[in-house]
């Protein structure tokens, strides 16, 4: 499970590429070797992230 | 399924294999792996109040990026 950090800003990512941007998001999970979320997104499919457990974004 | 060689695909095959076989963990584990060699740049974090501005920067960079490589679709 994402931690509530990841949760708020798997949020504010999406309200940003789906409202703002109208960007789709293909997928969302967590890679559970390093629990980070991966958040695919775009619609060439090139908008990619990963919000670390403690909140970080890159 | 017959062995897939991930190896032989290049990052925009594989992501592309793992987005159409969601069942194949290890196809997406091997995407990620590629993923995390190359060294990341921290955009922002959850609780900087720049939040906002930082990840909208990132996005326009990243899409800009994509129209310049002439990899976004028609």
């Amino acid at each position: 499970m994402p931690t509530d950090t990841q949760l708020r800003g798997l949020y504010r990512l999406s309200y940003w590429l789906t409202y703002i941007l109208l960007q789709p998001i293909h997928l969302v999970c967590i890679d559970e070797r390093t629990n980070n979320l991966y958040i695919l997104a775009g619609n060439a499919e090139n908008l990619e992230f990963q919000i670390t457990p403690n909140g970080e974004v890159f | 399924m017959s062995q897939v060689n991930y190896a032989a695909m290049s990052d925009e095959e594989l992501r592309r294999y793992f987005l159409q076989h969601r069942d194949d963990k290890l196809a997406f584990r091997a995407y990620l792996d590629r993923l995390n060699e190359h060294p990341h740049k921290i955009i922002t974090t959850v609780d900087d109040p720049d939040f906002d501005a930082k990840i909208q920067a990132a996005i326009m960079e990243k899409m800009q990026a994509a129209d310049n490589n002439g990899d976004a679709k028609a």
